[in-house]
């Protein structure tokens, strides 16, 4: 956005009717984030500055909020120029005039430009809001495809794998193989095997003895528990 | 409005309130010196004080609103440093006055010509205009 040529044409004549007030330099709104929504001021006055102005402005209405004042109007006074700054619902418009100007008639004409341009600045705000909640979601999800899947505890996966291998014994791949990938250094087939045989009494022959295990099988890098098809030299075997 | 009023630089700012003491159409007053610390206080600054005033000095408060008198001093001086800010920003010169208008009552703050800063609280059915010529608000 610069000058005024990227503002909305309803929104930057609402604004060029306060003009209509002698004395006034220009006129520029924005939402509640800060965000620049229309601007009737002259051309050297960029939109970088108006937006840092506008987003200081917010921040003096939020400091009064904060001590309990809820902030409608103010008027302030520099050396040569008067600002000033009216409250809506979703924003603020803010009026740079001479010191000179007719205050009883600048508030009639802010008030009125307000009431015109506040679905506008609603909706900017409603859209700066949207984009507010979208920004993280997103974030959110690369972050999550970028984190490798931690392998299971094999404490919780190797009973469910035994339980289905005692109903379907061809099936069940020797423990040393299946979590030759990922299982702690104490997770030997023995042992897992052993604390199997502790705690279900449907232990198959095959599983308590690596020596069993079936010739020639390689270890495969996907999860177990979540392998479906056993392989065999390369064939879909059982 | 003389035009000489109106031009209240820090050089030439008429100074309607000297001394420590409010106009009576004033049911507070805060003197920020120019590091933010409280001078002098008038009347009940911040909210569920119960309108006790009392006058306060040396930085202390003195209403038994301390921590009131303290936010409100801390929102004055944030709020002229943020508006100096604004103006910096925009080309305008230095920071005079100003007037907030509030949902419930408004407050005037302006600026001395030895850098401390007063700000006013009035009376609902106070007259301010007097006030605001001389700020040139």
């Amino acid at each position: 956005m610069s000058g005024s040529g990227a503002i909305p044409l309803g929104r930057s004549s609402s604004l060029a009717t306060l003009k209509d007030v002698a004395g006034i330099t220009g006129s520029f709104a924005f939402c509640r984030s800060g965000a620049l929504v229309a601007r009737d001021m002259p051309a050297m006055f960029d939109d970088g500055t108006l937006t840092e102005a506008g987003e200081r402005l917010t921040r003096v209405g939020e400091t009064l909020a904060n001590v309990g004042d809820e902030l409608e109007l103010a008027v302030v006074r520099f050396q040569d120029h008067k600002l000033y700054v009216k409250v809506l619902s979703a924003g603020m418009l803010c009026v740079l005039a001479d010191p000179q100007v007719n205050v009883a008639a600048l508030r009639m004409a802010v008030n009125l430009v307000g009431r015109r341009i506040a679905p506008a600045l609603e909706e900017a705000e409603q859209a700066a809001l949207a984009l507010a909640a979208d920004g993280p979601t997103r974030t959110e999800d690369t972050v999550r495809t970028e984190i490798p899947t931690a392998p299971p505890e094999p404490s919780n996966v190797v009973p469910s794998n035994v339980v289905s291998a005692s109903a379907e014994p061809s099936n069940v791949m020797a423990p040393h193989v299946m979590f030759s990938n990922w299982a702690s250094p104490n997770a030997t087939p023995a042992n897992v095997a052993s604390s199997n045989a502790a705690s279900s009494n449907a232990t198959p022959p095959n599983a308590a003895s690596p020596a069993r295990a079936i010739p020639g099988a390689t270890a495969r890098p996907t999860n177990p528990a979540t392998q479906s098809v056993r392989r065999f030299r390369g064939r879909t075997v059982g | 409005m003389k035009p000489s009023t109106l031009h209240n630089t820090r050089a030439n700012t008429p100074v309607p309130i000297r001394g420590n003491e409010p106009p009576p159409e004033f049911s507070m007053m805060m003197r920020l010196a120019p590091n933010g610390s409280v001078i002098r206080s008038k009347g009940a600054w911040g909210h569920g004080g119960g309108g006790k005033g009392g006058d306060g000095g040396g930085g202390r408060g003195g209403d038994g609103e301390t921590g009131s008198l303290e936010e409100q001093a801390g929102a004055v001086a944030y709020v002229q440093r943020l508006v100096e800010l604004v103006g910096e920003l925009l080309g305008l010169e230095s920071f005079a006055a100003m007037e907030w208008v509030f949902h419930e009552g408004r407050c005037l703050v302006f600026a001395e010509p030895n850098g401390e800063t007063v700000a006013l609280r009035p009376r609902a059915d106070s007259n301010l205009q007097p006030l605001r010529e001389s700020l040139g608000l």
